[in-house]
């Protein structure tokens, strides 16, 4: 991988090692959606995989979106 | 359902109804329900607005302090731009410092390759990679304040082996340079000058170009805003009714 960017590169990949986020991975009609928790009913929304390419230009589906779900609206598969 | 009689509870008879679709629950409610959001009411514009903003995230996650735009949601946005029929036209936004070149190239591909008319506009700053992204569109802006940076392609200390280090860079930044002078006024031997000249970066060499500098080397086609920039999407947009029209 090769990054070009203005930006110094020790600026960019700064904390990179320590950083291990622990993604979700939650069902949706025609997909998944990996998702951040944030706390035990909010997410924030990380990638969107989805067999409809419409949902790609849902803005709710947006990477960095954070989502509110109800516990019994969640099903995961981790 | 039940009714009681004198013996007691007795399930009620079924009687034949014509059969009605299930209640269907208004989508916004469905929207709050599943989201927990109230979608903001939906104006039909034909033309679709694609923001790059950040670092543009290629094969590696960033660590949290970078604001980034993922290729693994822009690309099949891409895809969807040119399969949904309702959106005749895409506007490029962009304001990036750079990132990476594989997922980069690879979005400037598509935008060049859509068959729908695009145009680019860059606020801020489109630098190092965003320079490809700038010009991927059939017509590109800049606004009078922004600036581009164009440098060459650093080591990011991936990769082991000198030669093939630099065989490997120079590789790189030729498929970079290449993008760029197909897709503009620009001529190679302009860009690598303006890419390697000393002086003008503090920690670096390369260029910095703001707004109009931008149009007279040839990389950007008009130093203009947001409004002209949709004037000419919708001209362009015109322009493709009636070519596929008239043949």
């Amino acid at each position: 991988m090769i990054h070009y960017a203005a930006l110094p590169l020790e600026l960019i990949f700064e904390g990179c090692e320590s950083y291990d986020p622990d993604y979700l991975r939650l069902r949706f009609a025609r997909g998944w959606i990996i998702v951040e928790p944030l706390s035990p009913h909010s997410f924030r929304v990380v990638q969107l995989m989805s067999s409809d390419l419409q949902d790609y230009l849902n803005p709710q589906f947006q990477p960095g979106r954070i989502i509110d779900l109800l516990p019994g609206e969640i099903r995961t598969n981790r | 359902m039940f009714f009681f009689n004198r013996r007691g509870r007795v399930p009620m008879r079924r009687t034949k109804q014509p059969e009605t679709p299930p209640p269907q629950r208004a989508p916004v409610l469905e929207n709050i329900q599943q989201l927990g959001q109230v979608q903001a009411p939906q104006l039909e514009s034909n033309i679709y607005a694609l923001p790059i903003i950040g670092q543009i995230e290629g094969h590696l996650t960033l660590p949290p302090q970078n604001k980034t735009t993922k290729y693994e949601h822009v690309i099949p946005q891409l895809v969807a731009v040119e399969q949904n029929p309702k959106i005749e036209g895409l506007l490029v936004i962009l304001n990036t410092v750079g990132g990476d070149v594989e997922a980069g190239l690879a979005i400037a591909e598509m935008i060049d390759t859509l068959s729908k008319p695009t145009v680019t506009l860059v606020l801020g700053g489109g630098h190092s990679i965003g320079v490809t992204l700038a010009v991927a569109g059939d017509y590109s802006f800049i606004s009078e304040t922004a600036t581009m940076t164009i440098h060459p392609i650093r080591l990011a200390g991936l990769v082991i082996g000198v030669p093939q280090t630099y065989e490997y860079l120079d590789k790189m930044q030729d498929r970079v340079i290449q993008f760029i002078t197909r897709h503009s006024r620009i001529s190679e031997a302009k860009f690598r000058e303006l890419m390697f000249s000393t002086g003008q970066l503090a920690r670096d060499i390369g260029t910095v170009l703001v707004g109009k500098d931008a149009v007279e080397v040839g990389l950007i086609n008009e130093a203009a805003g947001v409004g002209r920039a949709i004037t000419v999407l919708n001209e362009l947009i015109e322009k493709r009714r009636n070519g596929v029209k008239s043949s």
